[in-house]
């Protein structure tokens, strides 16, 4: 190994470690993460937003052949919204536009997600796993409101 | 005794023809797939004579055939010819003809299930979406064809060592073995998949299957597939490049360490693509991810080590100063047409490098995973450096192997330029698009790409546009590709056939074999105790926090198929809805259902 | 791929001893920063987007 390789080795491994320092800084400093393992999952049968407080909400959501349910949700902005995803058939795929939200709706598990929206507007939400004959249907929204 | 003495026999020489000329013709097919694959997704078609309007079946033949089929094929016969050039030995022929002739069973197996309509499932198969049993059978056949494939070097591999006790393991050997060693262990993985979990399941013998286990067991398999694809690729970069640039290696030994290191890195790293899945914990994830920034350590030191070796070559011929020598190298030199296919590959995987560290950087992938940008990632990588590297070997392994000349030279040395240009530009599209939410695997053409649906989107249009220029750019390389090769293959014999690969000697050549870079037992275990430390939790994780199994699905239906044959399924009416659900439902978006 | 036609090139012999990969330092020390810039600015996407 001579001087040149040691140089390129070195570059590349700081380039590395630069880069696994700004994860780990996302991760704990940003609180930015990927979803994480519900170990006690209960599953709901019925997509619905919960309202816990005036800027607090949960949405149980549900993934299905062909269809997102709620398909539709509001809820203002500033508010904090927890998502519990559960797919009662096969693998959906589950993204909010604009946002870091990107999880696997796998049957079997629920995944979760929290994010806080500060825009108003509308934020498409997608399922970008093949499902079947319909996959291409399947979308839905979230719309933050004003107040 | 100097390379290259050993002369294919006759039989081994027809075998080669064959699991190379087979699969380019299924090319053909899976190339036409692409084109149709951009057509289907701008809209410009809603239907095509081989798939009817079914764009999923259509990714389906894509997927299978470009990635699964002509890559494994290629990488057998490659090896075939490498290993027993490199060597000097024969192989046995017998099992060499088993292996390949249970790849191809597979293979039609396989292919006739897709055009059939019965395995519309994506060539990552993810239960509870279920295919046919055949199309599990047809690959697992192929899966166990390139084992036995592998089986067959080893002995001649081991007679060989005991023979010349003291000098190194070619170089190309050596990363023919890693390739396979990689494949072998990864392999394992998707076969317990497909054997333990999911044919069971799809004969009705168990009634629910583990989502997520099944997944987790396929990840497993499916990024050291990636390395399966590359890693020949790199056998060319590092043994015949530099020599076709008109150089030498800058360094055998670094060569050595890249190949050692993906044996141990390659496999303990698939949860990256899982990073967005339920029911594995964020540590575990982490831990992958720190492993899959260490398999970027070879490729990086591979990009360092390929770029000496071309300024020794451009330097030789020539090339002044810090960067004179890119310019001095046989960009267009039809004599040396192999070298285009290799250069353009490797300025092709600038882009797929960092892109796959972006994909692979934890929280990041929330960004990319499943949007179009991840399909603009892969063909900067395994339909850039890989396919373009295997494309150049095939027509040259055929000429030789034929002994015939090759057609259109002048053609041939452009077509990967022309190939580059449109794959830069539909992969532009695809990850600009991506990077705005578009997703992949879906047929954009009906719904986000299509004007009159309530779900169109005016703001991706540029780039499903884009991508189609892309891609018809490189349907007409292509195009000019299969024309060469198989005009190639119909004119008469021009000379005696017969293959040599003109090995690349090195600037830095250590003497004897250096100890640590030896033999590849404690590679191997280093990558099995790798693989038990990253893996054993992610195992756990999914075979515990699941709270049920699921029946099975086909594409068509929302409804499980209930009984077990795997044809017919019965409608079963959707479970009772209660009066509030019907609401939530009836204020959704319309749907456009064909 | 041995060469078939040895055109003329204007061939220096290089001395293998002495030769050191400067311009492949240069090159790599370049496509390092262009990782660096490219993973960078999709990272500040992702804090933006928080």
């Amino acid at each position: 190994m001579d001087k040149s390789e040691g140089l390129a080795l070195g570059l590349s491994g700081a380039l590395l470690l630069i880069f696994f320092a700004a994860i780990m800084y996302a991760s704990t400093a940003r609180g930015i993460d990927v979803p994480k393992c519900i170990t006690d999952p209960d599953p709901f049968e019925r997509g619905q937003l919960i309202e816990h407080a005036e800027d607090r909400y949960e949405l149980q959501m549900i993934a299905r052949m062909w269809s997102f349910q709620p398909g539709s949700i509001e809820i203002p902005v500033g508010s904090e919204l927890e998502i519990y995803l559960r797919a009662t058939d096969i693998i959906h795929g589950f993204k909010i536009e604009g946002t870091n939200v990107n999880m696997m709706a796998v049957p079997g598990s629920i995944n979760y997600q929290r994010l806080r929206f500060n825009e108003p507007g509308t934020y498409p939400l997608v399922c970008h796993e093949y499902c079947g004959v319909g996959h291409h249907n399947m979308r839905g929204e979230i719309v933050v409101t004003e107040s | 005794m100097n390379f290259d003495t050993l002369n294919l026999s006759k039989s081994m020489r027809r075998l080669l023809l064959l699991l190379l000329i087979l699969p380019m013709a299924l090319l053909v097919m899976g190339i036409y797939g692409g084109l149709m694959q951009a057509f289907f997704r701008a809209g410009i078609v809603t239907s095509d004579p081989f798939v009817g309007g079914e764009y999923y079946r259509g990714l389906t033949l894509h997927g299978v055939i470009n990635a699964l089929v002509f890559t494994t094929f290629f990488a057998v016969a490659f090896g075939h010819a490498v290993v027993s050039k490199s060597l000097n030995m024969a192989l046995n022929e017998r099992w060499a003809w088993i292996s390949g002739i249970l790849m191809i069973v597979g293979t039609v197996m396989t292919a006739l299930t897709i055009f059939a309509g019965v395995a519309d499932v994506l060539y990552t198969f993810y239960p509870p979406l279920q295919a046919n049993v055949f199309f599990y059978v047809g690959l697992v056949l192929v899966v166990v064809g390139s084992w036995i494939a592998f089986f067959t070097w080893i002995p001649p591999y081991l007679k060989w060592r005991k023979e010349n006790p003291d000098k190194k393991t070619p170089l190309a050997v050596v990363g023919i073995f890693a390739t396979f060693i990689v494949w072998f262990i990864a392999s394992i993985a998707v076969a317990v998949e497909i054997l333990v979990l999911i044919i069971p399941w799809v004969l009705g013998w168990v009634d629910g299957i583990n989502a997520m286990l099944a997944r987790t067991l396929f990840w497993m398999f499916g990024h050291p597939l990636v390395y399966f694809w590359l890693l020949p690729v790199y056998v060319m970069y590092y043994t015949m490049m530099p020599r076709l640039a008109g150089g030498k290696l800058y360094s055998d030994t670094a060569g050595r360490l890249v190949f050692f290191m993906f044996i141990i890195f390659s496999i303990p790293v698939g949860t990256h693509h899982q990073f967005m899945d339920p029911g594995i914990s964020g540590e575990w994830k982490l831990i992958q991810a720190f492993f899959t920034f260490m398999v970027a350590l070879p490729s990086l030191i591979t990009a360092f080590t390929l770029a000496a070796s071309l300024e020794y070559a451009g330097k030789q011929r020539g090339g002044k100063g810090l960067f004179g020598w890119m310019f001095k190298l046989p960009y267009f030199d039809s004599n040396r047409w192999l070298f285009a296919y290799f250069i353009t590959g490797l300025f092709l995987f600038i882009f797929g490098g960092i892109s796959g560290i972006i994909n692979a950087s934890y929280q990041m992938n929330a960004i990319v995973h499943n949007t179009a940008w991840l399909p603009g990632h892969f063909h900067m990588t395994v339909a850039g450096p890989v396919i373009l590297g295997m494309l150049g070997m095939s027509l040259y392994m055929v000429a030789k192997l034929t002994g015939k000349k090759i057609r259109m030279k002048k053609m041939v040395t452009a077509v990967p330029y022309i190939y580059s240009v449109g794959l830069l530009m539909m992969s532009w599209g695809l990850m600009r698009g991506g990077l705005q939410g578009m997703p992949r695997r879906t047929n954009t053409g009906l719904t986000y790409s299509n004007p009159d649906s309530a779900l169109y989107r005016a703001d991706w249009q540029l780039f499903t546009d884009v991508v189609v220029v892309g891609a018809v750019i490189m349907f007409v390389a292509m195009v000019i590709f299969f024309a060469a090769f198989f005009l190639t293959l119909a004119y008469r014999k021009a000379e005696a056939p017969s293959l040599s690969f003109g090995w690349t000697e090195s600037v830095h050549e250590s003497s004897g074999p250096i100890r640590w870079l030896h033999n590849f037992r404690p590679w191997v275990i280093t990558a099995v105790v790798l693989i038990a430390i990253t893996y054993a939790p992610v195992i756990y994780d999914v075979t515990t926090t699941g709270y049920s199994t699921s029946p099975r699905f086909g594409p068509e239906s929302p409804s499980p198929r209930l009984n077990p044959s795997p044809q017919s399924e019965q409608v079963v009416p959707p479970e009772v809805r209660s009066e509030e659900d019907l609401d939530s439902r009836a204020e959704q978006l319309p749907l456009d259902f064909e | 791929m041995s060469t078939p036609s040895n055109e003329h090139e204007q061939t220096q012999e290089i001395d293998d001893s002495t030769f050191f990969p400067r311009g492949a330092i240069a090159f790599f020390v370049v496509l390092i920063l262009f990782f660096a810039v490219l993973w960078f600015s999709m990272y500040f996407d992702v804090l933006a987007r928080q």
